[in-house]
């Protein structure tokens, strides 16, 4: 059971003179259950990535199978069930006149009743986080960390297993961005929803992701572990890239100190090290 | 989403080197030329006349090909009607009550022509003209008229802003109906109650995008201390040059020609 795409091309504006090919020979494989991790720079064609994995765009050459299922126009509908995406800056698509409505507009035609359609909303709405006092408030009157997590609640609701989102914490404050990184990060542990998270941010990636896909300019470059794809920091940043803070500073550690390990990516990692380091002169 | 007509296309052409208030005087001219034309000597004056005009754009012959893709609808329609409603005096043959005569059917091939010379010729001018430079030029053209009080520089600006936007607007729309699409909207349904209710999503946050952009930019403009045309000066200054005398003597070529062929044909 995955998500795998086999030699994607797509190019915008095809036939004209502003022709630009976005994704070139693109081959990957998503485990279902994983944390997945997209990097890469702005433009290297990660959004156009992930907006064919839910059918959104369709290959020019190439194919894209979820759990072994080609994507076609008979099973878009229930793919689109299957694989939820949330967009970039999700919270400007909000259009109806409560935040619960917002939530429930994906149910309209699952033919629920409506206690049903409450419950779902209900769930989807504490598992990002939203009071229940606060469904009944029109869309413009809540703030715009909440209006990001209603956005996202619009998604959850319809329970994907593959849920994929571009970039959900960008423009956000620190706080609300550890919020939704949490619950996104929750949802995957205790309800086994694959998760596609597209970020720029590295220190996010290395300590969230199980697997981590690296483009550059249409091209997936390298593939692996966060651990594998953060150790060949040389490579990353020849395609303008960086390492997470945390692993910079142990390499530098490392310099100072040859056996201190650099392979760290998270902050509780590197105390532990830097605490048995200490340990270890005494 | 087709949005070809108004778009720029960069090149080193002699449309391109032109200064814009030739070329917007100049379409003008030619729209009035391709209606006077009478006969088909004329058209295929004008039809020469307009390739030719195509490929030293370089613009590419499928560019403005895509631009006369929406009325391609409209063509069909009017020749349709021409052919069958015609009341002509050669008989060429009659499927129950239609008649169909010779004049309808060479009626229909001339507004053929002219629809394509029209949309074809005015296209050209949008492929080759930033929409700066076109508003610029309009805002030029228009001026003597504030005279009278007319708000040249206004409406100008209004139409430069709303081009700006165009773009904009397409590409929000299309974002967004992939986003709906993706939490389970759908635009396909076959019924037209259905099609219009499905809008609604699209259309509602289209619209406070809309004015949203409208207060940020109006923000901006202010902050940059805009205060209406009054005194203004510019970056760019519209000169005529060489290309300009090139472009009209060709123009004057193919209006001497169109009017010789009305009076020999």
């Amino acid at each position: 059971m995955s998500i795998r795409v086999e030699n994607l091309f797509y190019s915008y504006m095809r036939g004209t003179p502003f022709e630009k090919e976005a994704l070139i020979d693109v081959s990957i494989e998503l485990k279902k259950g994983d944390f997945i991790g997209i990097i890469g720079h702005t433009g290297c064609g990660k959004s156009t990535l992930v907006q064919h994995l839910n059918g959104i765009l369709r290959p020019e050459t190439g194919r894209v199978y979820i759990d072994d299922q080609l994507i076609n126009n008979a099973n878009i509908k229930e793919i689109r069930k299957k694989v939820g995406l949330v967009f970039q800056y999700p919270e400007y698509q909000l259009f109806e006149e409560t935040v619960f409505k917002d939530i429930a507009f994906g149910l309209k035609r699952e033919n629920l009743t409506e206690e049903q359609v409450a419950e779902r909303v209900y769930e989807a709405a504490e598992i990002v986080g939203l009071d229940k006092s606060i469904l009944d408030k029109s869309i413009y009157e809540i703030s715009g960390g909440q209006k990001r997590r209603c956005a996202i609640a619009g998604v959850i609701v319809m329970k994907p297993e593959y849920l994929i989102l571009d970039e959900p914490a960008a423009g956000l404050d620190p706080a609300g961005r550890d919020d939704i990184l949490a619950f996104i990060k929750r949802l995957n542990k205790e309800k086994g929803v694959t998760v596609v998270l597209v970020s720029h941010s590295m220190d996010d990636i290395a300590r969230l992701t199980d697997y981590v896909v690296v483009m550059n300019k249409g091209r997936v470059v390298m593939t692996g572990s966060p651990r594998e794809i953060f150790m060949q920091a040389d490579k990353l940043e020849e395609i303008g890239l960086s390492i997470p803070q945390v692993t910079r500073l142990m390499c530098k550690l490392k310099k100072i100190n040859p056996d201190i390990r650099e392979d760290i990516l998270t902050v509780e990692e590197a105390k532990e090290e830097i605490l048995r380091h200490i340990r270890s002169k005494r | 989403m087709n949005i070809s007509i108004g778009q720029y296309v960069p090149g080193e052409s002699i449309f391109h080197k032109s200064d814009p208030r030739t070329k917007l005087t100049m379409t003008f001219a030619y729209m009035v030329i391709v209606l006077l034309i009478n006969n088909f000597v004329g058209y295929a004056i004008a039809m020469f006349f307009l390739i030719m005009a195509i490929v030293s754009s370089r613009v590419g012959i499928r560019m403005v090909l895509r631009s006369l893709k929406p009325i391609l609808f409209l063509i069909i329609f009017t020749v349709f009607l021409n052919i069958f409603l015609y009341q002509g005096e050669t008989l060429l043959f009659s499927i129950g009550f239609i008649d169909i005569y010779k004049e309808g059917i060479l009626f229909s091939l001339q507004m053929i022509m002219r629809i394509l010379l029209l949309v074809a010729g005015a296209s050209l001018l949008t492929y080759t003209t930033t929409s700066i430079m076109l508003t610029d030029g309009l805002e030029r053209l228009m001026s003597p008229l504030s005279v009278i009080g007319f708000p040249a520089h206004d409406i100008a600006m209004m139409i430069s802003i709303a081009l700006r936007f165009i773009p904009t607007f397409a590409e929000e729309t299309e974002r967004i109906m992939r986003a709906q699409a993706s939490r389970g909207a759908d635009f396909d349904s076959k019924k037209l109650k259905e099609k219009i209710r499905s809008f609604i999503p699209v259309l509602v946050p289209l619209f406070i995008g809309a004015f949203r952009r409208a207060t940020d930019l109006a923000t901006a403009m202010e902050a940059r201390c805009y205060r209406g045309g009054k005194n203004r000066t510019r970056y760019r200054v519209l000169a005529f040059s060489k290309a300009d005398i090139v472009l009209t003597s060709i123009f004057v070529i193919l209006a001497v020609l169109v009017i010789l062929s009305r009076i020999f044909f």
